[in-house]
C-alpha cells in the first residue's frame, strides 16, 4: 500500500470509529474532486457547493456503514452523484432555464481572480465549459457516466458501481453520449473551433 | 436502420479493450462497412476531444465558501442530541451482528419471564401445589377414614355386632396400608405432629386387626379409653382443618 493510500486507509478507519478529525482529512482530500463532479452534473457552482456539502454530510453520518468492499472514492462518488441527480430532479420541477456556455464563462470570470488567468488557462476553461454545455443535452445517466469516465478517470467497472448498473450499460451510456455530443457540436458549429 | 453487430464494439475498440481475435475481426469489418467506419471516426474524435479537455479545479473562492459553510453545518449536525444520535447510529451500524444477538437474547429473556409467571407448570409456587395436590386425595381419605374409625370405637358400648366388627377391622386394615405411605411422606417433610398422629392411629389399627373375636370386645373397650385419653378424634379434625387451609403446602 502506498503511503498516501495508507493514510487514507487510517483516516477511514478512524472516521468509522467516530473521529471528526479523521473525517475532516478525508474531506480535504476529496473536496475539490467532489465539487468538480457536482458542478459538472449541475452546471452551477453555488448548487454544486451545496450538493457537495450534502454529500459529505451524508457520508459523515453513514461512514460506519462503509464496508470497504469497494474503494472509498467509489462510495463517496456514488453519494455525490445521487445527491446531484436529486438536486437536478428538483430543479427540473422548478423549470429553471439552464445557463448558456457564455453565461457560465462570464459567471466564472466574476467569481475568480482575473489576475491569475493566463491565456491557456482561459482557453482550457472555455473548452471545458463548451463541453459541459454540450453535455447538458444528454440524459442524466449519459452525462454522469461521461463525466466520471473522462473528467474523473473512472473505469467502467467503477462507473457501474457508482450508477448501480451493469458494466455494459455504463459503456452504452458513454457511447450514446459521445454520439449525441457529436450531433450537438455539428449543429452548433463549435466543434470546428476546438 | 438496423445496426450491425460490430456497432457495439466501436467504443471498446477505441479503448483498446478487444482481444486480438476481436480486434482482427473489427479491423476487417471496418474495411468493408462504411456505416461503422464513419461511426468509428466520429466516436474516436469525440473520445480524443474529451480526453484532451482539461478539468480545471474549482475556483478557490468556491472551495473557501464550501469549507466555511460545511464547518458550520457539520457542527450544527453534531451538536447535542444530534451528536448522540449520530454516535448511536454509528455504534449500531458498526457491529450489527452484536446488536442482533443482544436483541434476540432480550426477547428470549422476556419470553422466559412471561412463561414463568403465566404458565402453570413453570411458576415456582405451582410446583409445590402440584405435589401437594397429588397427595391431597390420599391424606384426605386417610383422615376421613381415621375419623370414622375413631368415632366408631369411641361410640362402642356393650354388645358389638359381628358385621360391625368386620367392617371396623377392614377399615383399620385399610388405614394401616395407607399409613405406611403417609409416614413416608410425613418423614420427608418432618411434620412431627402428623407423624405422631399416624403412629398412634397405627397402634390402634394394629390392635384392632390382631385381636381375635373372643377378645375384640375388651379391645374395643381399651381402645375407647385410649382414644378419649389422647383426644385423637379432635386431633383428626384439627389435622383435617390444617390440611384444608393448605398448611401442609410443603407436602
Amino acid at each position: 500500500m502506498k503511503p498516501d493510500e495508507r493514510d487514507e486507509h487510517n483516516w477511514i478507519k478512524e472516521a468509522k470509529k467516530g473521529s471528526r478529525q479523521a473525517f475532516d482529512q478525508l474531506v480535504m482530500l476529496y473536496q475539490k474532486s467532489i465539487i468538480a463532479l457536482t458542478y459538472q452534473i449541475l452546471g452551477d457552482y453555488d448548487k454544486a457547493k451545496d450538493a457537495a456539502q450534502d454529500a459529505f454530510l451524508r457520508a459523515f453520518e453513514n461512514i460506519s456503514r462503509f464496508k470497504e468492499k469497494s474503494r472509498f472514492s467509489t462510495w463517496l462518488y456514488r453519494i455525490a452523484v445521487n445527491v446531484s441527480l436529486d438536486e437536478e430532479r428538483r430543479r427540473k420541477r422548478q423549470k429553471t432555464d439552464p445557463m448558456t456556455g457564455l453565461e457560465i464563462a462570464q459567471k466564472m470570470d466574476k467569481s475568480d481572480n482575473p489576475a491569475q488567468h493566463y491565456e491557456q488557462k482561459q482557453q482550457d476553461k472555455r473548452q471545458h465549459e463548451y463541453v459541459l454545455q454540450a453535455m447538458q443535452g444528454l440524459s442524466k445517466h449519459q452525462r454522469t457516466a461521461t463525466v466520471l469516465k473522462y473528467f474523473h478517470e473512472k473505469s467502467f467497472k467503477e462507473i457501474s458501481r457508482i450508477l448501480n448498473c451493469s458494466e455494459s450499460t455504463a459503456r452504452t451510456h458513454v457511447f450514446r453520449a459521445l454520439q449525441n455530443m457529436r450531433h450537438y457540436f455539428e449543429d452548433n458549429s463549435q466543434y470546428e473551433e476546438m | 436502420m438496423k445496426r450491425c453487430k460490430y456497432h457495439k464494439w466501436i467504443l471498446s475498440c477505441i479503448e483498446g479493450e478487444l482481444n486480438s481475435f476481436q480486434q482482427q475481426e473489427m479491423d476487417e469489418h471496418l474495411k468493408i462497412c462504411n456505416e461503422c467506419q464513419r461511426e468509428y471516426s466520429e466516436t474516436l474524435a469525440m473520445h480524443q476531444l474529451l480526453l484532451k479537455t482539461s478539468v480545471p479545479e474549482p475556483p478557490t473562492a468556491v472551495v473557501s465558501r464550501f469549507n466555511h459553510e460545511f464547518e458550520q453545518r457539520i457542527n450544527q449536525r453534531t451538536s447535542g442530541k444530534r451528536r448522540f444520535g449520530i454516535y448511536l447510529r454509528q455504534v449500531m451500524n458498526r457491529k450489527q451482528w452484536v446488536w442482533r444477538i443482544a436483541y434476540a437474547a432480550v426477547l428470549v429473556m422476556i419470553g422466559i419471564g412471561i412463561g414463568r409467571y403465566y404458565l402453570p407448570w413453570t411458576s415456582p409456587d405451582s410446583m409445590d401445589s402440584i405435589s401437594s395436590k397429588s397427595y391431597n386425595p390420599i391424606l384426605t381419605e386417610y383422615l376421613i377414614d381415621s375419623e370414622i374409625l375413631l368415632l366408631t370405637l369411641d361410640n362402642s358400648s356393650g354388645e358389638i355386632r359381628e358385621n360391625s366388627i368386620d367392617y371396623d377391622q377392614q377399615l383399620a386394615h385399610s388405614i394401616l396400608l395407607k399409613s405406611r405411605r403417609i409416614q413416608t411422606i410425613m418423614e420427608e417433610n418432618t411434620d412431627k405432629t402428623f407423624i405422631q398422629f399416624v403412629d398412634q392411629l397405627e397402634m390402634i389399627c394394629m390392635e384392632l386387626t390382631n385381636r381375635d373375636s373372643k377378645e375384640i370386645h375388651s379391645t374395643f373397650k381399651d381402645l375407647k379409653e385410649i382414644i378419649q385419653e389422647t383426644g385423637l378424634i379432635d386431633e383428626t379434625r384439627r389435622l383435617q382443618k390444617r390440611f384444608d387451609h393448605s398448611e401442609l403446602s410443603d407436602i
